[in-house]
């Protein structure tokens, strides 16, 4: 589903933020990128949905090498993965209900079907009796819910998500993970990059760990450290 | 896919009204912009009509002196035969100089009333068979050098200063049209920059989520276009109430001897509206273009 070759990522001609890394990642895996801050983690997660562009090395995803997809490609490349951060990315102006909607909205989904998949979702990351309300009214946990259903309403091969429960206190990011744990066993491929040691010990789940762009452990059912 | 043009509707509308100060003065300054170009378009329009006749007529006009002699006048009139240039001549005598001046000035009694034809001169009316203005001078010339001729008067001079300097003013006109539009096309752009950034989390998520280049693009580029239209409307409105002014104030008033010979007719000023209407479109479409461009690149 995913498979990096010897990928490189340089920022402003300097600063290296992945170095040579090679990874495979199957269909329905659920991986947890570790590291510091700034081991090249979110790097990482950009060079899936063609947020960034390696220097070195090429990326498949879905079959695709898109580092060679062209620009107008890149829309369908994304629809095909989610991504969920750290700090929701909510519009503020929109309530729940719209949120969702919106990201429907912008790939051109028909009014009946958006009408139909948007209280889905929500019934789904536990959010049904939210729809109506605006995001300064929901908690954290919620807001992150809302986040997750708007980039898995039109149920993409892969999710990424960058420090998800960054955010979180304990209680709401076990929440967070049982709901990306669910959506993964749908079959959905997971990525996600986190600094919560708690989480990755509990889950037992693959482990790639960063250290200044390099890969320096990938582990199936790994922890922390 | 199709365009969702209730979507389209509902983000540039809430562009619109969330930017009101800028989109008011974009639209305002493509307004005035388009109403110099319809303006600038009319005047030109009523030159050409108005001295499209005396572009080809080259007539002089040999004015005797009160004073002079039958035997000067036919030498004159010899002279005017024999030059060999001359296509047609017509003599003028009081009487008929008298009707003419009757004619003209039908408008003002009191002074046809003064006049009395002993005080109005005869002239020959020449009209020469070369439309060159150097040979037709040089005509004149020789003629205004014989005894008892007044003054020689070329018919398409003055007219032509009239049509020179009304062409330069609608040089001006249409310079500060194309300035202006320049302003307009960057106002647009700044307008549009500022509508971009405003909407930067929309456009973030609509990136995210995987929504076409062009999906996001068409609220701003309509945008762009509404100010180009809008401000076209008002300009239409400016290119009628322009041409309801000239005529009332030029046409209309006999006093503007030659500026009243400018003047056009409805289709000229539809056709103004219609210039307006594609310009201002194609300034807003610059505009808005321009500032999606450089500012939405995916």
């Amino acid at each position: 589903m995913i498979k990096l070759e010897n990928v490189t990522k340089v920022y402003k001609g300097e600063h290296v933020a992945l170095r040579d890394a090679s990874v495979d990642i199957q269909k329905g895996e659920f991986v947890f990128l570790v590291g510091p801050s700034g081991s090249g983690k979110s790097t990482f997660l950009r060079l899936l949905n063609r947020e960034e562009r390696p220097e070195k090395g090429t990326i498949h995803v879905a079959g695709k090498n898109i580092g060679e997809l062209p620009g107008h490609k890149v829309p369908d490349l994304r629809r095909n993965v989610g991504a969920v951060f750290q700090d929701f990315k909510l519009l503020p102006t929109k309530n729940v209900a719209e949120n969702v909607a919106f990201a429907l909205e912008a790939i051109g989904r028909p009014k009946t079907a958006i009408k139909e998949a948007v209280p889905q979702i929500l019934d789904l990351v536990g959010l049904g009796s939210k729809s109506k309300n605006m995001p300064d009214e929901l908690s954290g946990g919620e807001q992150q819910r809302v986040s997750i259903a708007r980039a898995f309403v039109n149920r993409p091969l892969i999710l990424l998500a960058d420090e998800p429960t960054g955010n979180l206190d304990p209680a709401t990011s076990v929440g967070i993970m049982k709901l990306l744990d669910r959506i993964n066993r749908t079959g959905t491929t997971v990525v996600m990059a986190t600094h919560d040691r708690g989480i990755v010990d509990t889950m037992r789940r693959r482990v790639i760990e960063l250290d200044n762009g390099r890969i320096v452990r990938d582990q199936v059912r790994g922890v922390y450290e | 896919m199709a365009i969702r043009l209730d979507y389209v509707m509902r983000e540039t509308g809430s562009n619109l009204a969330r930017n009101f100060t800028l989109t008011f003065a974009a639209i305002i300054t493509v307004a005035v912009s388009l109403t110099m170009v319809a303006a600038s378009f009319l005047i030109g329009q009523g030159i050409n009509n108005s001295f499209l006749g005396l572009r080809s007529e080259q007539r002089l006009f040999v004015y005797m002196n009160p004073t002079a002699s039958e035997e000067q006048t036919e030498a004159v009139s010899k002279a005017i035969d024999d030059s060999g240039q001359v296509d047609t001549v017509e003599f003028y005598d009081r009487d008929r100089t008298y009707e003419e001046f009757q004619t003209l000035f039908r408008d003002q009694p009191d002074l046809v009333n003064s006049v009395n034809p002993e005080d109005l001169p005869t002239s020959f009316r020449v009209k020469p068979e070369s439309t060159d203005a150097e040979i037709v001078s040089s005509l004149g010339e020789s003629l205004e050098s014989l005894e008892g001729v007044k003054q020689v008067a070329y018919a398409a001079e003055y007219a032509r200063n009239v049509q020179r300097s009304v062409t330069t003013l609608n040089r001006w006109v249409q310079f500060t049209g194309l300035i202006l539009i320049a302003a307009s096309v960057l106002l647009i752009f700044n307008t549009i920059r500022t509508a971009v950034f405003a909407r930067r989390r929309e456009i973030e998520v609509q990136r995210l989520v995987g929504a076409r280049n062009w999906f996001i693009r068409m609220p701003f580029i309509a945008e762009g276009l509404v100010h180009g239209l809008l401000g076209a409307v008002l300009a239409a409105g400016g290119a009628f109430a322009f041409n309801t002014l000239w005529k009332r104030n030029f046409v209309e008033q006999v006093s503007f001897e030659l500026l009243n010979e400018i003047r056009w007719d409805t289709g000229d000023v539809v056709m103004s509206v219609v210039i307006v209407f594609i310009i201002g479109a194609i300034t807003g479409a610059v505009g808005s273009g321009i500032a999606v461009s450089r500012f939405l690149r995916v």
